[in-house]
């Protein structure tokens, strides 16, 4: 026995505590797949658990044969077996061990009797675990020590067994209280399990040939790693679920935007189709009518072949007596608000009471005679001389188109008569669509330009009661021109500048009334003086519309750059300074408010970059646009770095200049004024927000003009949006073609189908 | 070896797009600094100074054709004089100052040659960004003045005649 095959105690020491894990591979059964090195280690496990009841079937077998030699002891005269009859086996036997003497040397109690030492941890191997229990694993020993709740103490300093040594201790495992040792049993494995305490005696490093963690240990950690997995396993699944759920509402948020899209598109075409069917109704009607118009007392000579008409307004325009009218207007707005509110519950023979139609006919073909006649009691009336108006504007604008048509547009001399009344009629998209060739300057006219044409040859004197609506009238057309616009013919349309002098006078006959019209359009009568410079200047662009010309200073050294650039500027609707350089630009910034700085780089004297470094001295806000052909990413970063607000390289482009002009001079923009009746954001300079942004709306404060015409503020709000998004100013981006497609598109609404 | 494949296939596709481009940018300002051969014109930016003219005489475009020669002269003898004092900072400021103008116009070649002498003034290598001596930018220069010289007549030859031909008068007589 003492011989024992040395081999054995090469055995790795891995498990000394085997029943946790018996239990483990149920209890995980979902991580085990993933970690089959694991499940190796469970069954290797087993396999030593086996090998250790074997050896105790051994220790029993051992302990049959000699129990005389034990029985030798002297203080073991009672006898191991009955002194002791319940004791486990293991324990009785470790107590003999450390009775024999002849182990003292190698294995013996503590010094206070209440453990015991392994002094020779070889020897004890080689010797003893042999004859005691017919194995040599010290291990194994180690592993049936902590099976019966012995727990290895650490080793202390004043350990004077050598740091080789072990030493175990068992509460009831004393020298000297044998009776004790009963009460130490095999611990049962599940309720093991639970314990979570791995033995903390055993930190201390084993010896190198023993150097696995204890078994509690490992098991600890194994279920920990186990939990970790499962709880990891989870969340993984946690968070596929997550973004699945992520997709999934990506994928719907974008099936709502197509649909409202779509819905949106849906809404416009229904709008549309609604006012066709409208128009028609009332064409349908209208003859009747035009009769009844005809015995008006406001008919019209009777050399106009348009019997229709209510010259009062366009008299009403040419009346220089405009306090009139200006005094009346706001009466006429709260009386054609009431007449809304009669009229609308009641229904016309030819008017359905449907309420975009009303919003149409209300902001785009108002309805002066309704509100002439102000006097709720009429509506009837009213209602008829809407669509017999409707009828008229049709009539108009089919007889304008033909007459485009047959005149030649690009002959300035040859101008129609009414075309240039019907441009000063529209003051508030003024100075922009006017000049522009792509813009509608004829066909949005078309109320007054029958007016007008009849006036020009008819009877001035003929003003009467309009004079209220004027106010109202002019600013309506104004906008709704750009959406009926119509006539093709006028992409190539040129004015002469002779022709301009009359309409001039009219033009400013007119403007007095606007502010009536809408506080917003105060801002727009400056632009109607550069506006007039500008008509004279011909030219395949338009202009963007100025509620007052920007003043723009120039900075450039390059007489040939600085004269081309304020054409330029001119041409776009600017009012210019020039400085020659840096010097001269900081002198004129001193002295002079502008809204722009054009800023040449390389210049005697002073250069762009030093000059603007000067000017934010004292100048934080007006843009400064660096123009330069030295654009390179280092030169690019000195220039923003010393104040500037944006590069327009040289040579620069008419549409970037005009770009750059738009983007920084977003607040003086005509459209941007008319919209600020509603959007109450106010641009600063250099704000470079979109059209008409999507800014608050500000209901209080500013006019809708067209509340006295039942809009709601809403409905007011699209008519703007659509103007400004459809057929106003919007730069380059614009397309010729487009425009015309748009105009086709919205054309039908107004045409005479005879 | 499928991914190859199919770059390899998408490759014979890619010239296609681009021909067009190139065709194109004959007239493109955008594509000017293409150092291949500018046109004499550059009718893009040419055209957009004559649509500023308000009629048919073209006084506004003329008379800024017209101030242009004058320019380009008058920048031609500094030119000379800074060449002759090997003042290259000079050279470079009037190679700028000369593309400036020459850009604006639409004169393509002697705004590419200009900006070629306002990098060499610098001693920069237009090119590698690499640095040349003082001698050698001189030389350079001296080439690239007497091309721009060739340049500029070519074109000032071929704007006077477009006036010509549309009845516009020749510049006044001050040279």
């Amino acid at each position: 026995m003492d011989d024992s095959s040395q081999s054995r105690q090469l055995f790795p020491p891995l498990n000394i505590n085997l029943p946790p894990f018996r239990s483990q591979p149920q209890q995980y059964q979902s991580p085990q797949h993933e970690y089959p090195q694991q499940h190796q280690q469970y069954q290797q496990q087993e396999y030593w658990q086996q090998r250790t009841s074997s050896s105790r079937d051994d220790i029993h077998q051992q302990q049959d044969i000699k129990p005389v030699m034990q029985t030798q002891q002297p203080k073991q005269e009672g006898g191991v077996e009955d002194g002791m009859p319940s004791t486990s086996d293991f324990v009785k036997k470790l107590y003999k061990m450390l009775e024999d003497q002849s182990f003292q040397h190698v294995v013996s109690w503590g010094p206070q009797g209440d453990c015991f030492v392994v002094k020779d941890m070889n020897e004890f191997t080689k010797s003893i675990l042999p004859r005691m229990f017919k194995h040599s694993n010290f291990a194994s020993f180690v592993r049936q020590l902590n099976k019966y709740d012995f727990h290895k103490v650490k080793n202390t300093d004043d350990n004077q067994f050598g740091e080789h040594s072990w030493t175990f201790r068992h509460p009831d495992f004393h020298a000297d209280r044998r009776d004790a040792l009963e009460n130490i049993k095999r611990k049962v494995p599940t309720s093991r399990k639970s314990l979570p305490a791995p033995q903390p005696t055993s930190s201390r490093p084993l010896p190198p040939s023993l150097a696995s963690p204890s078994a509690s240990q490992t098991d600890y950690l194994q279920a920990q790693i186990e939990r970790l997995t499962q709880a990891q396993e989870e969340m993984s699944a946690h968070v596929r679920n997550l973004e699945r759920n992520y997709h999934d509402v990506l994928v719907e948020m974008v099936g709502f935007q197509r649909n409202m899209a779509q819905q949106d598109g849906l809404m416009q075409n229904l709008i549309q189709y609604f006012l066709q069917v409208e128009n028609g109704k009332s064409k349908r009607a209208s003859s009747s009518q035009q009769q009844a118009m005809l015995q008006s007392p406001s008919d019209p000579s009777s050399s106009n072949p348009n019997p229709f008409l209510q010259q009062h307004e366009t008299l009403r325009m040419m009346n220089p007596d405009s306090d009139v009218a200006r005094a009346s207007l706001m009466q006429m707005n709260e009386i054609s608000r009431r007449q809304m509110e009669f009229s609308q519950p009641s229904s016309f023979d030819d008017r359905p009471p449907s309420r975009i139609w009303t919003a149409a006919a209300n902001a785009g073909l108002i309805n002066p005679d309704g509100s002439v006649k102000g006097a709720p009691p009429v509506p009837s009336i009213s209602g008829e001389k809407i669509t017999s108006r409707v009828e008229a504007l049709q009539r108009i604008e089919e007889l304008q188109r033909l007459r485009m048509g047959s005149a030649p547009p690009n002959i300035p001399p040859l101008p129609p008569p009414p075309q240039p009344q019907e441009e000063m009629v529209m003051p508030t998209s003024s100075t922009g669509t006017l000049t522009s060739p792509e813009g509608t300057p004829p066909s949005f006219a078309w109320p007054e330009e029958g007016d007008m044409g009849q006036l020009g040859g008819g009877d001035p004197g003929n003003q009467v009661a309009g004079a209220g609506h004027e106010g109202l009238q002019v600013y309506t057309v104004g906008h709704l021109m750009p959406k009926s616009a119509v006539d093709d013919a006028n992409g190539n349309w040129t004015y002469d500048p002779t022709m301009w002098d009359p309409q001039q006078q009219q033009q400013r006959q007119q403007q007095p009334q606007q502010p009536q019209a809408s506080t917003s359009q105060q801002a727009l009568q400056p632009a109607s003086s550069s506006s007039q410079q500008r008509l004279r200047v011909r030219r395949s662009t338009y202009v963007p519309g100025w509620a007052v010309p920007p003043r723009v200073l120039l900075v450039d050294d390059d007489a040939v750059s600085r004269k081309l650039s304020s054409k330029f500027l001119q041409v776009f609707g600017c009012t210019i300074d020039v400085a020659v350089d840096g010097v001269g630009a900081v002198n004129k910034m001193n002295l002079e408010k502008y809204d722009l700085v054009l800023m040449d780089i390389v210049m005697p004297k002073l250069d762009g970059v030093s000059a603007t470094s000067l000017i934010r001295k004292f100048d934080h806000m007006t843009p400064i646009i660096s123009m330069t052909s030295n654009s390179k990413p280092n030169e690019i970063m000195t220039y923003y770095s010393s104040g500037m607000n944006d590069i327009l390289p040289k040579p620069f482009t008419k549409e970037g200049l005009l770009g750059m002009l738009e983007k920084h001079l977003m607040h003086l923009k005509v459209i941007q004024e008319m919209a600020s009746a509603r959007v109450s954001r106010p641009l600063g300079p250099g704000d470079v927000g979109p059209y008409m942004g999507n800014g608050e709306v500000d209901n209080e404060g500013r006019v809708n003009p067209l509340a006295g015409m039942g809009l709601t503020d809403e409905q007011y709000n699209m008519i703007l949006q659509n103007i400004v998004n459809g057929e106003t100013f919007v730069g380059e981006k614009r397309s010729l073609e487009e425009d015309d497609d748009g105009r086709e598109g919205k054309r039908g609404r107004f045409e005479v189908i005879e | 070896m499928s991914r190859t494949v199919t770059n390899s296939a998408t490759e014979p596709r890619s010239p296609s797009p681009i021909p067009p481009v190139t065709t194109d940018s004959k007239s493109p300002s955008s594509l000017r600094p293409a150092p291949s051969s500018p046109a004499t014109i550059n009718m893009d930016t040419f055209r957009q100074i004559l649509d500023l003219d308000e009629d048919e005489t073209h006084d506004f475009s003329s008379s800024m054709v017209w101030a242009y020669f004058t320019q380009v002269r008058s920048t031609f003898k500094k030119m000379d004089d800074a060449l002759q004092a090997k003042d290259l900072q000079e050279l470079s400021s009037l190679g700028h100052f000369l593309k400036g103008s020459s850009g604006q116009i639409g004169v393509g070649r002697v705004e590419v040659s200009c900006q070629k002498i306002q990098y060499y003034g610098k001693l920069r290598n237009e090119h590698d960004d690499g640095d040349v001596s003082d001698t050698q930018a001189l030389d350079r220069i001296t080439a690239l003045l007497a091309q721009v010289k060739s340049d500029y007549d070519a074109a000032e030859c071929w704007l006077k005649n477009w006036y010509m031909e549309r009845g516009v008068e020749g510049p006044p007589a001050d040279d």
